[in-house]
């Protein structure tokens, strides 16, 4: 009968005009089941009806493929069934600030694996938006990877290959996967790496060379040198300028010394007397071939003068723990120095550039201080130099002490001044500090609802309410939700300021629930 | 039972209420909070001066509200609900306030009134009867032509061929279910739309063979409405019933109820045309039958309240008139059950097959068809599949879009499925795995 059915399809595919009586043939039982006296057309219909329910009425089923690999047992915790029910919450965009983020840290500090209905999900999401996928790889568990070799688009979440395969992977995978091969060879053997890619280095496309370079920021070492040396006469602009960059950040380079050198002859401190000391900066005449192959005239710096940009990016490239030994005083008495200084503006420029670009990766002790003082010199700052350091750069620096080991975070908040709340510039910075990720420690959270407290007893109404509108939920989201909930149970609010502070409310109290989700009831 | 906050989010008649029902499910917001053994209360400050009382009847449950919104239910009862479930410890146990009492004793009395609503006069039945059998024939004619269009319709496409039709795009479809809209004859114009867009839509490489089945089964339809008559009684409310005509709940109620507690094994809503219809499967315990319960909800409004899936209660079914009954109308259960023994005794894919042909030999207009099936392992990702235990393929329905969470679900091992089966394909509707249902409609988000 499988040939009557296709011969009934391919009847009604072409139509019975053109067919002509093509269906005399049918095999039994379908031939006397079907009433010779009608048309063809309702003979077609009938016949293909009565097939539909041959086949399903007794369906054959195929053999299926070889059965796969069962998943490895897992080996991390379950996640606890109260967190696991906030999760579908929060997938299903119930909550209104996005928690997701902070879910998945605490399910991770928990030493607990996503619960496998949600796997697909998760997977998904960071597919789309690559800056889940650290937060999502470590609570994969077994499931999650096993899981993930079966969707290509879901490769990211799959152990790292092995050397050999990390190889080949770099000599035939495709763009995307040489820059994770580059990157991961980077972590593990820089010196490997940095062979592998000089091997390489003509046969690249010239697009390519300048990003593939732009890794060695993973595990820059002084052996790198020679090899970025000689990528600064690249005929690649872009090569150049990530060499540049790369060079300029490494510790005691031969550029960064070059650089200082030019600087040197530039500057000197004058200590008029009567006066305060100020920093004397001649502007260069001109710049040579070695300079501009060094990355000076490179950036373009908005509201300085070309030259003055040449010092600032000659600044950037030196390390800023320099200027403090060289001057015999700290970074904030540096800035002191620059602030009277008829150049300020370079001066807290090229720092700014010199400490936010090595402020990545675990920076040195001279580097910490820099930053430090940076910030508290902003807030204290007239807003014209405030506005040479980029707003951005604030963020990458405080980003830098969000575990607040250095205290900075309460010396920030201790710093500002008690009108805050009216002064735009100090609620940017809050908002700044709260953007850079939850997880403030219960120190500066206090210390921040102390201040909130006092300023909302100095003003009722608070003036630029919609500014606080806009800074309480990201404050809300960022501070130690423990210690606020402590904190918001003593405290009194006039209903003036209610409205803005509900959804503090809320929204602390939502995370301080989220958290405690992930402790199983006794 | 107190249901989990999943289950009280199901109950919510829009993702707007959803959302705003679990912002308001923190302390802050209510005052006087308490709880007795069937009801739960509080009061909601809302932007009013006097607060909204708030109260649900833990039974059904039932909600009741003093705020003017229109939704059902509103925000506060499904914030008190969500309030109730994260934190009980914030409501007191005691006798319920008067607000409260009146209520429950009101809803006592209006339920034990319509226990006792007596017998309408034998006139009255017979004029409602002489009424609604004028509209009736009136209706049938219509269908009668209609169908009669359907099937002038499809000899026509019979003696054109279907591809040439494919270039007339959807709108070839739309016409003819246009018409059998105006026909009254709704479900058809459903189906054959449908079968349109599978035709251009679905991707799938079997579409026309697909369409082709599905056009000759309306056309068997349309066959056994014209001889209706010499169907079984059974059958032909089947036909009936397929072609639009709904049966009147009085008549649902008079047919035999089947005692039994009643497992909820699936639950899910879909979007048909302007309403929103919820499918909610069941079987009962000790007679093994199968029962689907059908609501319709439009716009805003939410939907009749239903136990959800994972729970069981005792209760009567009435099954709606057919040759093979499945759809089933509950009254409202006394008290629902966590789901603890699982979904019951699952079957072989051979034993349901020999089912499902019993089943279409009596109804063969049947399409779904209830399968619970143990020891399932999903098949990779490139053509997914599921593997039976003696090694053999069960396709699963092109409909179906979680074959990952399966997968996700079984790390390799095999799961007990609970689906649709229409004779080629299984469309899964809930999985037991490890002592847990996991309703796909609710628990997998895609």
């Amino acid at each position: 009968m499988s040939q009557d059915a296709r011969q009934l399809h391919q009847l009604l595919r072409i139509g019975s005009a053109r067919a002509g009586n093509a269906l005399a043939g049918l095999a039994e039982p379908l031939a006397t089941l079907l009433p010779a006296d009608s048309a063809i057309d309702a003979r077609l219909w009938q016949g293909l009806g009565a097939l539909d329910l041959w086949q399903r009425s007794g369906l054959l089923l195929a053999p299926a493929a070889a059965p796969m690999d069962a998943a490895p047992q897992e080996h991390l915790a379950a996640c606890p069934a109260r967190a696991e029910a906030w999760l579908s919450l929060l997938l299903r965009g119930v909550h209104p600030s996005n928690l997701l983020e902070e879910w998945l840290l605490r399910l991770r500090r928990h030493g607990a694996c996503l619960p496998p209905r949600f796997l697909p999900k998760l997977l998904e999401t960071a597919t789309r938006q690559p800056g889940f996928r650290p937060l999502v790889e470590p609570v994969l568990g077994e499931r999650g990877r096993w899981l993930a070799r079966l969707q290509p688009a879901w490769s990211w979440a799959l152990p790292q290959p092995d050397t050999a395969g990390r190889t080949q992977l770099w000599e035939t995978g495709t763009p995307e996967q040489r820059h994770a091969a580059l990157q991961a060879w980077r972590t593990e053997d820089p010196a490997a790496a940095r062979q592998a890619l000089m091997d390489a280095w003509k046969t690249e496309a010239p697009e390519q060379r300048a990003a593939l370079l732009a890794w060695f920021a993973v595990g820059l070492g002084p052996e790198d040198e020679a090899f970025l040396e000689s990528a600064l006469d690249d005929r690649r602009k872009e090569v150049r300028a990530e060499a540049q960059r790369l060079l300029a950040r490494l510790p005691g380079s031969s550029l960064s010394r070059r650089m200082l050198a030019r600087l040197l002859p530039l500057l000197r401190v004058e200590r008029p007397l009567p006066g305060a000391p100020r920093l004397v900066l001649d502007l260069p005449a001109q710049l040579d071939k070695a300079a501009l192959r060094d990355g000076v005239g490179a950036m373009s710096h908005p509201g300085l003068g070309e030259k003055a940009g040449w010092v600032v990016d000659m600044l950037a490239a030196v390390d800023p723990a320099t200027w403090p030994e060289r001057f015999g005083c700290t970074p904030r008495a540096c800035l002191a120095l620059a602030e009277n200084s008829e150049f300020a503006a370079v001066f807290v420029r090229g720092w700014t550039l010199a400490a936010s670009h090595r402020a990545a990766h675990d920076p040195a002790p001279g580097v910490r201080d820099w930053i430090r003082d940076l910030a508290l010199w902003w807030i204290d700052a007239a807003p014209p130099l405030r506005d040479t350091m980029p707003k951005r750069l604030l963020g990458d620096f405080v980003a830098t002490f969000r575990d607040g080991r250095e205290g900075i975070f309460t010396a920030l908040l201790d710093a500002l001044p008690n009108a805050w709340p009216t002064d735009a510039s100090m609620l940017g910075l809050l908002q700044t500090l709260a953007n850079h990720g939850s997880g403030w420690a219960p120190g500066p959270s206090a210390r921040l609802l102390q201040r909130l407290d006092t300023a909302l007893r100095q003003f009722s109404p608070l003036p630029h309410p919609w500014h606080v509108e806009q800074l309480l939920p990201s404050l809300a989201r960022a501070i130690d939700p423990a210690t606020a909930s402590a904190f918001i149970e003593h405290w009194r609010i006039d209903d003036d300021s209610r409205a803005e502070f509900n959804t503090f409310f809320d929204i602390v109290r939502i995370r301080h629930e989220m958290i405690l989700s992930f402790q199983e009831p006794a | 039972m107190i249901l989990d906050a999943n289950q009280i989010l199901a109950l919510a008649p829009d993702p707007a209420s959803a959302k705003a029902g679990s912002q308001l499910a923190v302390q802050r917001n209510w005052s006087n909070l308490g709880r007795s053994e069937l009801a739960l209360w509080g009061e909601c400050q809302g932007s009013g001066k006097t607060p909204y009382r708030t109260q649900i009847d833990l039974g059904e449950p039932a909600f009741k509200c003093s705020c003017p919104s229109r939704k059902f239910p509103c925000k506060h009862g499904l914030g008190l609900y969500l309030l109730l479930a994260a934190n009980p410890a914030l409501f007191n146990s005691g006798d319920a306030p008067d607000w409260v009492g009146d209520w429950l004793q009101s809803r006592q009395s209006r339920q034990e009134k319509k226990a006792a609503k007596p017998e309408p006069s034998e006139q009255d039945v017979e004029a409602a009867a002489a009424q609604s059998r004028k509209r009736e024939e009136k209706r049938e004619q219509k269908v009668d032509a209609g169908v009669r269009e359907l099937q002038t319709w499809l000899h026509d496409l019979a003696r054109e061929g279907l591809a040439p039709v494919r270039s007339r795009g959807q709108a070839f479809w739309d016409a003819i279910a246009a018409r059998m809209v105006d026909a009254q004859a709704a479900p058809l114009a459903r189906r054959l739309r449908s079968a349109g867009s599978m035709l251009y839509q679905s991707g799938l490489p079997d579409a026309e063979e697909r369409v082709a089945f599905e056009l000759a089964s309306i056309y068997l339809l349309v066959t056994a409405w014209q001889g209706i008559e010499n169907l079984p009684p059974a059958l032909q409310a089947d036909v009936r019933s397929l072609l639009g005509f709904t049966v009147n709940q009085d008549e649902v109620l008079r047919q035999p109820g089947v005692a039994d507690r009643w497992r909820i094994l699936s639950q899910a809503v879909s979007d048909e045309e302007r309403l929103r219809m919820r499918a909610t499967w069941l079987r009962g315990v000790a007679t093994g039958r199968w029962a689907l319960v059908l609501h319709y909800a439009a716009g805003t409004q939410g939907f009749e309240p239903m136990p959800v899936a994972g729970t069981e209660f005792d209760g009567v079914l009435h099954f709606y008139p057919g040759a093979w009954p499945l759809r089933a109308m509950p009254a409202p259960p006394a008290e629902v059950l966590p789901m603890l023994h699982g979904p019951g005794d699952a079957a072989g894919i051979d034993a349901l097959l020999d089912q499902y042909a019993d089943a279409l030999a009596v109804q063969p207009f049947l399409d779904r068809y209830p399968a619970l099936l143990a020891d399932l392992v999903p098949d990779g990702a490139e053509r997914p599949g599921l593997r039976d235990p003696q090694g053999r393929r069960i396709e699963l329905h092109p409909s179906f879009r979680h074959a990952f969470h399966l997968l996700a679900l079984s790390g390799g091992a095999p799961l007990t499925i609970f689906g649709e089966w229409d004779g080629r394909a299984l469309l899964p509707l809930s999985v037991w795995h490890e002592g847990r249902l996991y309703n796909i409609d609710t628990d997998f988000i895609a």
